[in-house]
Parts: C-alpha cells; sequence; structure tokens
C-alpha cells in the first residue's frame, strides 16, 4: 500500500547526500529556518500554558482564581469537568465505532461484490460528502427537531456518522481494493455468510484501516463544535471542546487571560498527551488517502 | 444434458441474486442515512431557498443576497482568503523540500509541525487570540522594540481581524500540508535521483525534472482541501477568536448562515445561503481538478 511506503523516512537518498556534501551554508540555513518555524508553532502553545498556571486577580464572583492554579481550577468549573470529558469520551466513541461498522459493510459490498446500480450508488454515497452541515443546517435542524434527536447523545452520534459516512467509506473501499480474493473465496467456500466474512476474515486483517480511521473520526469528533453547538443545547451534554469553545464568550472567562489560557489548555491538553503517546500511528492515519 | 445446464445456469442467477440482495442489505445503512439526512433535508432547503412567504418557485431570497451586505461582506472575506491561497499551497511545500533534504531533526520538526493541527481550532483560536492580544508577547516584544504604533489588539481591531484569524489558520494547517507532501515524497523511486545524478543534473535541476512533477497531483489535492476549508473549516477558528467582528469584519459566509440560523427568523433565506455557499465551493474545486488535470496532461 502507497501510504505504508509513504511513512518511512524519506530516504536519505542522492539530494541529501548531494545538499550535505556541497553546500553546508545552504543546510545551515534551512535548519535555522525550520526551527524558527518549530519555535513559532510551540511559542503560543507555551505561553497558553505558563499564562494557565498563573493565578488571576479574583473578580470577587465564580471560583477563586487567586489561588495557586486557581485560573485551571476555574476553566475545570467552567468546563463542567469532568463530565463534558465523558460526554467526548462516550461520543467520538460510538461514532468511531458505528462508522467502522456502516461504512465498512458498505465498502465491502461496493468493493467485492456484485449487484445492479453498484458503480452508481457508489458515486451517490461520495458525492455527499459536497453537502456540509452549513448548506443543509436549517432543514436539518427541523428534521432533528421533528423527529426528537435534538439534545441527545444518540443524536448527536448520527449527526458525527452522517457527516462522516462519505470519507470513511471511501477509505475502506480504497482498502479493500488491495486484498487478495484468494482469501475471500477460501472463506465462502468454507460456508461462511457474507457478514462473517467481513467480520470474521476481512476486518482482521484490516486492521491498518481501522487505525486510520479510528484516528480521523476520533480527532474530528473530539474538536468538532458546530455539530455540537447545532444539536446539543443542554450543557451536560456538550462535549469538553465545545463547552469551553462556548465559556470563552461568557464574562467571567473573557475577563481574564489566565483563565482564557486555563480554558485553552484543558481544551487541547488531551489531544496532545494523546499526540505524545502515539504520534506515528496519528501522523500515519492524518496523511492516509492524500497519496494515490 | 441441456437440462442440466438450464438448472446450473439458474443455480448460478439465484446465487447471483441472492448475491445482489444481501450487497444490497450492506450499503443499506449507509444509504438509508444519507438519503433521510443529507439528500432529503438538501432537496428541502434547495425548494426552501426558491420558497418566499409560500409562493413558489421565487428568486426573492437570492435577490435579497445582493443586497445583503453582511453577508457580501462576507464572501468579500472569503476571497481575501482565496487570494491567500498561494501562501497556503506554498509555505508547505518549501517546507516539505526542506524537510526531505534529511536534514538533522527532521523528524522532530515534522511531529511539531503537526502539533498546532491537532489542536482543537475552537482552542487554537483561543491560543492564538492571546498570543496576539493587545497584551500579549507579540506586541510586549514589539513595544520593546521601540515598535508601538504596530502593537495593537490584532484580532480586535477592524482592519486586521481577518488577516489575524488567516495567519491563525496557516498556523494551524501548515503542518498537515508539510505531511501530506512528505508521504508523497517519499513515494518517489530513488532510481529516478541516481538516474539523474549520473546524467549530470544539478540539485535544482533534479527538483525541477523529478520532484515537482511528481508532487503535482498532491498540490492539487492540497490545494482543493484548503479551498474547502476556508469557505467550510473556519467557524471553530473565529468563533473563539473574533467571533465574527469587530463589526462584521471577520464574518465569512459559515459565519453568517449560523447568525442568520441563530436568529431563527428566515429559514428560507438561510437555506438560500446555504445553497449559495456549496456552489461557489463546488465551483472552485472542480476549477482546481481541472487545473490538475490540464497541467498534468501538459507534463
Amino acid at each position: 500500500m502507497s501510504s505504508e511506503t509513504a511513512f518511512e523516512p524519506p530516504a536519505l537518498g542522492s539530494v541529501a547526500i548531494r545538499t550535505r556534501r556541497r553546500v553546508t551554508g545552504r543546510s545551515i540555513l534551512a535548519v535555522v529556518a525550520l526551527t524558527a518555524i518549530s519555535v513559532a508553532v510551540l511559542g503560543p502553545i507555551l505561553y497558553t500554558i505558563v499564562t494557565a498556571l498563573e493565578p488571576s486577580p479574583w473578580a470577587g464572583y465564580g471560583p477563586d482564581t487567586s489561588v495557586a492554579f486557581g485560573s485551571i481550577l476555574a476553566a475545570w468549573t467552567y468546563g463542567l469537568m469532568p463530565g463534558s470529558i465523558v460526554n467526548s469520551m462516550i461520543l467520538s466513541t460510538a461514532a468511531v465505532v458505528v462508522l467502522w461498522i456502516v461504512c465498512s459493510m458498505a465498502a465491502y459490498a461496493f468493493t467485492l461484490m456484485r449487484f445492479p446500480g453498484r458503480e452508481l450508488l457508489f458515486l451517490l454515497v461520495l458525492a455527499t460528502v459536497m453537502v456540509p452541515v452549513q448548506v443543509i443546517m436549517f432543514p436539518l435542524f427541523i428534521e432533528y427537531k421533528d423527529l426528537g434527536l435534538l439534545n441527545s447523545y444518540h443524536g448527536m452520534i448520527l449527526a458525527f456518522v452522517i457527516f462522516g459516512i462519505p470519507l470513511t467509506t471511501f477509505q475502506f473501499a480504497a482498502y479493500f481494493k488491495t486484498l487478495p480474493r484468494e482469501i475471500l473465496d477460501a472463506a465462502r467456500v468454507d460456508g461462511a455468510s457474507t457478514l462473517q466474512t467481513l467480520f470474521r476474515v476481512v476486518l482482521p486483517m484490516s486492521k491498518p484501516i481501522l487505525a486510520v480511521t479510528g484516528i480521523i473520526n476520533f480527532v474530528w469528533t473530539w474538536n468538532d463544535v458546530l455539530l455540537p453547538f447545532l444539536f446539543l443545547q443542554d450543557s451536560e451534554l456538550k462535549p469538553l471542546v465545545a463547552q469551553l469553545a462556548v465559556v470563552t464568550g461568557s464574562q467571567f472567562a473573557s475577563a481574564s487571560t489566565h483563565v482564557l489560557a486555563a480554558i485553552a489548555l484543558l481544551g487541547f491538553a488531551p489531544t496532545v498527551i494523546v499526540y505524545l503517546i502515539a504520534q506515528r500511528q496519528i501522523v500515519r492515519g492524518i496523511t492516509a488517502g492524500s497519496v494515490k | 444434458m441441456s437440462s442440466t445446464r438450464t438448472t446450473a445456469l439458474h443455480g448460478r442467477r439465484r446465487r447471483a441474486n441472492r448475491e445482489a440482495l444481501t450487497a444490497l442489505l450492506m450499503v443499506l445503512p449507509a444509504l438509508a442515512i444519507l438519503v433521510v439526512f443529507k439528500a432529503y433535508p438538501f432537496a428541502g432547503g434547495l425548494i426552501d431557498s426558491f420558497t418566499r412567504k409560500d409562493v413558489f418557485p421565487s428568486t426573492a431570497n437570492y435577490e435579497r443576497m445582493l443586497t445583503d451586505n453582511v453577508w457580501l461582506e462576507a464572501l468579500g472575506n472569503s476571497v481575501k482568503g482565496i487570494a491567500l491561497l498561494p501562501i497556503f499551497i506554498l509555505v508547505p511545500l518549501v517546507i516539505a523540500f526542506a524537510l526531505f533534504t534529511g536534514i538533522r531533526g527532521w523528524r522532530t520538526h515534522r511531529a511539531i509541525y503537526l502539533l498546532s493541527y491537532l489542536l482543537p481550532a475552537a482552542m487554537a483560536g483561543v491560543v492564538f487570540s492571546l498570543f496576539l492580544g493587545f497584551e500579549g508577547p507579540i506586541n510586549v516584544a514589539l513595544r520593546s522594540a521601540g515598535l508601538e504604533a504596530i502593537a495593537i489588539a490584532w484580532f480586535s481591531t477592524t482592519g486586521t481581524a481577518m488577516w489575524a484569524v488567516y495567519a491563525l489558520v496557516l498556523w494551524a494547517w501548515f503542518g498537515l500540508g508539510t505531511v501530506t507532501y512528505l508521504a508523497a515524497l517519499a513515494t518517489i523511486p530513488e532510481e529516478q535521483f541516481e538516474a539523474a545524478r549520473l546524467d549530470g543534473a544539478t540539485a535544482m535541476q533534479s527538483l525541477r525534472a523529478i520532484t515537482i512533477p511528481w508532487v503535482r497531483p498532491t498540490i492539487g489535492y492540497w490545494a482543493v482541501l484548503c479551498t474547502a476549508g476556508l469557505f467550510l473549516w473556519l467557524f471553530p477558528f473565529i468563533t473563539t477568536s473574533t467571533g465574527g467582528g469587530p463589526g462584521n469584519s471577520s464574518t465569512t459566509p459559515e459565519i453568517r448562515i449560523w447568525e442568520v440560523f441563530q436568529q431563527g427568523m428566515n429559514p428560507n433565506y438561510a437555506s438560500a445561503l446555504g445553497i449559495t455557499l456549496f456552489l461557489i465551493v463546488l465551483v472552485f474545486s472542480a476549477l482546481q481538478v481541472r487545473w490538475m488535470y490540464s497541467n498534468a496532461s501538459e507534463s
């Protein structure tokens, strides 16, 4: 698979060797420039962390921010922690799992089975990626309201699934096309039903694409705010990032840069920690599909 | 003999029918969700957008758009973003080329560059508005360098708010572009560089003859992604940094749609705005795909 080879280190090939041999001046310049860019990425993040750790003058209402870690405690309270992070985990995990099931089934049929209208239907599924939520915001909201899906976990999970289907189905289909046919035929000869073949034979062979789609959908659903803003009015149900994003607009938080920084820190800390642990897999997952 | 063949044919056809039925059942969940929650509201929105006070068809909603100053300003703000597209495309490309030379510590740099992309966009908005805030470190540095005049509140000054948002978006996205280009660069067969070197090509010649043609499809892919993103994915950045202000100076079409939605006054008008945004993104993406193909066939 191309995306596998894509993450081998760019071989220190002739270009690299030549550059190193010939022009050290230019490569020093490159090191300086690349380091400056790294500093530009880390600077705002580190500044936020330092600012968040400082207490700030107490405005006289809300949590006392003037004690040690007071800003973080305030952000913790405004962010409705730890409930909001539990919401995030439930919503993102469920969305990932449902998308795995729905999209792997569809992709399996689209790539490995024969039926009339197969290509047209596949194209239609992919084409729906052209309809983002902004385009259908009002009618979809009304539909959600009529069906009683507003303000519920299952409605929120469904929303993530609706907008995740095209890309995830595409990614599964691209992977399934590379699977050796013989194994599937062997499973069929052994009398396995189609669903058994998918769940017992194909998916266990598909760990790379399960990882890729899982990471992409988890990061996206974890970070998204527009869909939660739209479909969850109840603060108790909101995921972490959406809840914190709402709070930044409140007078409590916006009064203090320290509290704002603490809110940002609380919002990005889980992502950063997971990234530090699983950096290699995440880099692979994020860029899969960009190389044909 | 012929009867057994007929039975065999029947059997095969029956098996084919059963396979088709199973296949349709397997695509059904995905299809049903898309039809009920995407196609249906899209069709509904399309009809709504051409309905005015229960009169259908009517182009009143689209006409109103032409005199909606907030919407026009929002479109103008998107044009600013599109004007910056070359920067969004080239900055990660140049960085990827630099990393690809296998410079010392390239792996660490790559890891750091992707960090700003992975931060939740809404939180990146907070981070950047603090960093570029009136009392933020950038302004402190500017003041200590004697540049008080430009140490302004970047995110809350009419003339700079939109540009500050785009700076934030570039900060957040360039790392994704860089790893995307790197992934493409890593698939270039080593022999091509080898052959070029034996032919006595310079590094610059290799870059022009091998590397750039190889990554051209990826440039197209990234350009389409950025275009769609500039129109459709700025909401979280803006909502926690400028909120679309001051005034409407950093309001983009999607922010305007959200405002109209929140005011809850005119669903039909909101649908017309949504459909228009859909068409704009469609046209831009189609143009870019065409540009990609025409370039590919020329080379």
